[in-house]
């Protein structure tokens, strides 16, 4: 059967029988999955699994697909509506999605977290049924090495997270990255940073210190500034999506979501929470207004809300191809073949050509399901902006306790979520910026165990980092990106000064 | 009041009284009364890895058998033992178990003191099942036999890479222990998982895997590695041509076994109902053929018998530990 | 020196004396069983000095440029003055922040003990009242509504046991 013959096929099966049903509902418990903070695209999947048992194996993967699909768009509408991350990939979205909302464009912000986030979906999941088997063989080409440039690639946005002043920006990353430090030392056995206490293994929360330095931050500052009128309703809260000639307008963001999303993806250790800080970081780098970005750019939302979604695509590369997990969320996918009875490896796309085919067919799909269902829920969603304030900082707060403590069940995450929080409120009025502490945390777990982990694979020699040509083109690009603000700022100095030497009296 | 009423009243009384005696029946640890609802199976492992597929697979063989779902929460970090520490804050009702591994309640808690995490701290309920452990190399590579491997190792030290998942696992341990008896040093590479260790092995950045060969068993079909040694007291049914460590001497023996415990002080009825059903599971369809594919072998223990192997494996290691002079003091 | 400068300075110290703190304690991780080039210290003390030298940094700075505003301070100290009210909101109220914060910490210190459901209400109750502005219905209907809506997500959708404190043998 040729390729074609082969997706045709694909499209019937997984339309037939329960199918689209099952897709559909697959889509809209990951919506809402990952629109409850605490609860993970990979959560809300593995919450889902026990329901697989019962569908053959086809029908299963898609299901999960969709909820896979579904839980990277939830994630950005609480952190749209409500400052607070659904889910950690969710977290880049907030930057100015929550500012679009307190211009009371938190519809438009939605709007496009779904619409392009579907593109990147898409795109990714066609680049991966096109190019599946080369680029399964191109994973292998990335080790330690890249990821670590990739991740030390990411920390540059650190500088565009800063407006006051950049030491403390830098500060508050290294703050960040400090605490991935925390807990077991997969790498040595060692315990670092627990001070003797069990709960500090497996180190910080990532969701309930975003959620704490984010949301809870914002709750406390709401509470102790009240203003004569609510904020939050500035501009009139509108309702509309974005219009076409707005969803243009991020058009490069959505490229640069797709490339980075997809790319990402594929890399190894890498996922959709480090791919939407790139992306974000690389949207602001390429756009036409860069200054819009962190008070309320589209593109803000639209390149890491593309990213996360274009991860899909990329996780499922090695996945399908050697049979070896890009993230979590795929290896779920993973599990539920082999509790089906099928066996995931390199002879996966040949031993069950069928099912792989329903499988893209499904991944198609479902991601263009994602926009009726996902538009059904953000008009539901947007009831919330018509909360009377009092009425949403109480119910934040309480969806912050009960989200944050029923990862774990311990109180641990919530009184994590509480001390960022006052964190957070002290890093706000002082200057310093929570979201480079968010981006250290992210990047952070990479960066280090990745170095060490190529210091390891090199024998301990540091010139692996240049001798490999991908993570030598990214450390150079690293170096670039460092170097030439420094640069332009000097040039623009040394003109100023000519300007006022030769002008009217300058500022000093 | 009418005439009525003190003979409706009657009744009402009577009623309420007899559906009083049903509803309100004292709870009795009886065997019978359990499970009436769903069992939490906590596994300290990322859904979608090797303990979670376990744990889920035994739960979906247990259906049928027992009257509720036996469902899986993963609670993932440290090595397992972040789980271990949940589970031991859990009611001692019999609605909790957990997924237990050489790794995860015994190996970590040692090598980071963390007593209150080790197995001993819990009631043992059954051994399921076990892989072996094994060390692939390429098929290119240069060394054909397991000697002319430790000769190159003994004249270049720190020189092979072997990748594996993390310190305080089985993996490591292999490779540990194997470095100890062989009297070579390799240079061990961790990774979060065994799926992380294998990419690094088949892009080249690793001389050597280990691992279990259910993890890679079709990269070894499509001749991307070849299984060189495998840590075992027998030869393996799988690959039969493969020399144990035990018979080129070096006396290195481990087995990634699989069991389920229970938080301390779970009453005794709700274990033994717990291992009636795991043994139906084990024998039913689902399980065998997970068991097949995964190609693991079944190594049922009961709860009394699973103790003792727990003492006596957690001596054997706690003396490789100090033998390899790892131990957290 | 006004108050912004001497704002800076003490968040300087306060840099320096944390990332001094965070060094001296990566000073005591233990080795672990294997090791690798760099060890489990070098990336904790490498960020300890980090933090510390920025902090450094951001004091030498201040005392250079003394509160001005220039296109280098941007860059490195900062002159914003206090509490940039001019974002949002109205004048900083300490006691409500103070109110926050313990109510908060209440709710959690009552979580186990009294119950998920008793808790809940009493502390959206105590939010509203600290932001003020919530009518005599809204204080009454919201918190109640939104426990019931939270307990009915997670304990019944999600099926997360929630503490059902003092009403224990009622709930379950």
């Amino acid at each position: 059967m040729s390729f074609i013959d082969n997706l045709l096929a694909g499209f019937a099966t997984a339309l037939a029988g329960p199918g689209i049903l099952v897709m559909i509902g697959g889509v809209a418990w990951g919506i809402i999955g990952g629109a409850i903070p605490g609860i993970s695209g990979a959560v809300a999947m593995a919450l889902a699994l026990p329901y697989t048992f019962g569908l053959d194996a086809a029908t299963a993967l898609v299901m999960l697909a969709g909820v896979w699909a579904g839980a990277n768009y939830g994630g950005s509408i609480p952190a749209i509506l409500m400052r607070m991350p659904g889910t950690p990939a969710a977290a880049a979205a907030l930057l100015d999605g929550y500012e679009l909302k307190r211009q009371g464009y938190a519809s438009k912000a939605l709007g496009i977290s779904l619409i392009c986030g579907t593109i990147g979906g898409l795109v990714s999941v066609i680049v991966l049924i096109a190019m599946v088997v080369p680029l399964g063989n191109a994973v292998l080409a990335f080790a330690s090495p890249e990821t670590f440039a990739l991740a030390l690639f990411g920390l540059t946005l650190i500088a565009g997270l800063t407006e006051r002043s950049f030491l403390k920006g830098l500060a508050a990353g290294f703050f960040g990255l400090l605490l991935t430090t925390i807990g077991l030392d997969t790498l040595t056995g060692s315990l670092r940073f627990t001070f003797g206490r069990s709960e500090f293994l497996s180190g910080m929360d990532i969701v309930s210190v975003m959620v704490g330095l984010f949301a809870v931050s914002e709750m406390f500052y709401q509470l102790s500034h009240p203003a004569g009128r609510p904020p939050e309703l500035e501009g009139n809260a509108s309702t509309a999506l974005p219009t076409l000639a707005e969803l243009r307008s991020v058009g490069r963001a959505t490229v640069v979501g797709t490339i980075v999303g997809i790319i990402v993806g594929i890399m190894p250790g890498a996922g959709a929470t480090a791919s939407s800080f790139v992306a974000y970081n690389e949207a602001r780098r390429w756009s036409k207004r860069p200054d819009l970005f962190g008070k309320g750019s589209m593109e803000g939302v639209a390149a890491p809300e593309t990213a996360n979604n274009a991860v899909q695509g990329g996780d499922l590369v090695p996945t399908l191809a050697l049979g070896i997990p890009g993230s979590n969320s795929a290896a779920i996918m993973l599990a539920a073949l082999i509790l089906h009875g099928i066996v995931p490896g390199p002879f996966l796309l040949t031993r069950h050509t069928g099912l792989v085919f329903t499988l893209f067919a499904g991944l198609i799909i479902v991601n263009l399901l994602m926009i009726p269902v996902g538009l059904v829920i953000l008009r539901g969603c947007l009831a919330v902006l018509r909360l009377a304030p009092p009425v949403l900082v109480g119910s934040i707060l309480a969806i912050v306790v009960i989200g944050t403590y029923a990862a774990d069940l311990f109180i641990l995450n919530p009184v994590l979520a509480l001390v960022f929080g006052i964190i957070g409120y002290g890093m706000r009025i002082y200057g310093f910026s929570a979201a480079a502490t968010v981006l250290g945390m992210v990047l952070g777990v990479l960066v280090e165990s990745e170095l060490r982990r190529s210091l390891l694979i090199s024998l301990g020699s540091w010139s692996i980092f240049v001798t490999r040509p991908i993570s030598a083109v990214l450390l150079v690009l690293t170096l670039g990106v460092l170097i030439y603000p420094a640069v332009m700022y000097a040039q623009t100095r040394r003109r100023a000064r000519l300007v006022s030497a030769g002008g009217a009296a300058g500022t000093g | 009041m009418s005439r009525q009423s003190p003979g409706r009243a009657l009744t009402i009384l009577v009623v309420a009284l007899v559906l009083m005696v049903f509803v309100a029946r004292p709870a009795s640890p009886q065997a019978a009364d359990y499970p009436t609802r769903p069992i939490t199976f906590v596994v300290g492992f990322a859904p979608g890895g090797g303990a979670d597929v376990f744990a889920r697979a035994l739960a979906d063989a247990t259906k049928g058998i027992l009257p509720q779902a036996i469902a899986v929460e993963n609670r993932p970090g440290a090595g397992g033992t972040a789980a271990n520490a949940y589970a031991s804050g859990r009611p001692t009702d019999g609605y909790t178990i957990l997924f237990a591994h050489a790794g995860s309640s015994i190996i970590t808690p040692l090598i980071t003191n963390q007593p209150g995490l080790k197995w001993d701290a819990f009631d043992p309920v059954a051994r399921i099942h076990g892989e072996e452990e094994w060390l692939f190399v390429r098929p290119d590579a240069q060394w054909k036999t397991p000697e002319e491997l430790v000769a190159f190792a003994k004249a270049n030290p720190r020189r092979i890479r072997v990748a594996g998942s993390a310190i305080g696992g089985i993996d490591s341990f292999v490779v540990l222990t194997w470095d100890k008896a062989a009297g070579i040093s390799t240079q061990y590479i961790p990774h979060e998982g065994g799926g992380p260790a294998t990419l690094t092995f088949l892009g080249g950045n690793a001389e050597m895997l280990v691992g279990n060969v259910s993890e890679v068993f079709q990269h070894i079909e499509a001749k991307r590695m070849v299984p060189f040694l495998v840590a075992s007291e027998r030869r393996s049914s799988i690959f039969p041509n493969v020399p144990t460590m035990k018979e080129k001497g070096w006396d290195v023996v481990y087995a990634q076994w699989r069991s389920v415990l229970a938080p301390a002080g779970t009453p005794p009825s709700r274990i033994a109902a717990l291992t009636v059903a795991f043994q139906k599971a084990l024998a039913s369809d689902s399980w065998k053929r997970f068991n097949g594919n995964a190609k693991a072998v079944d190594l049922y223990l009961g709860p009394l018998e699973f103790r003792q192997f727990l003492v006596n494996e957690e001596a054997r290691l706690t003396r490789i530990i100090d033998e390899l002079g790892l131990r957290r003091r | 020196m006004n108050s912004t400068v001497r704002r800076e300075l003490v968040i300087a110290a306060f840099l320096i004396a944390f990332g001094g703190a965070v060094v001296a304690q990566a000073r005591q991780i233990p080795p672990g069983v294997t090791t690798d080039p760099l060890g489990p210290a070098a990336f904790p003390s490498a960020l300890g000095w980090g933090i510390a030298v920025c902090g450094l940094l951001l004091g030498a700075a201040t005392l250079v440029f003394r509160g001005q505003s220039s296109g280098t301070t941007a860059v490195l100290a900062d002159a914003t003055p206090d509490d940039d009210a001019s974002a949002e909101g109205g004048p900083f109220s300490p006691a409500r922040l103070i109110g926050a914060i313990v109510a908060t910490a209440a709710y959690l210190a009552a979580f186990t003990p009294l119950g998920y459901l008793l808790a809940t209400p009493l502390y959206v109750v105590v939010v509203m009242l600290i932001h003020g502005g919530a009518g005599k219905r809204a204080l009454l209907l919201a918190p109640l509504l939104v426990t019931a809506a939270l307990y009915a997500t997670f304990r019944y959708g999600l099926l997360i046991p929630v503490p059902a404190g003092i009403l224990e043998g009622i709930v379950r």
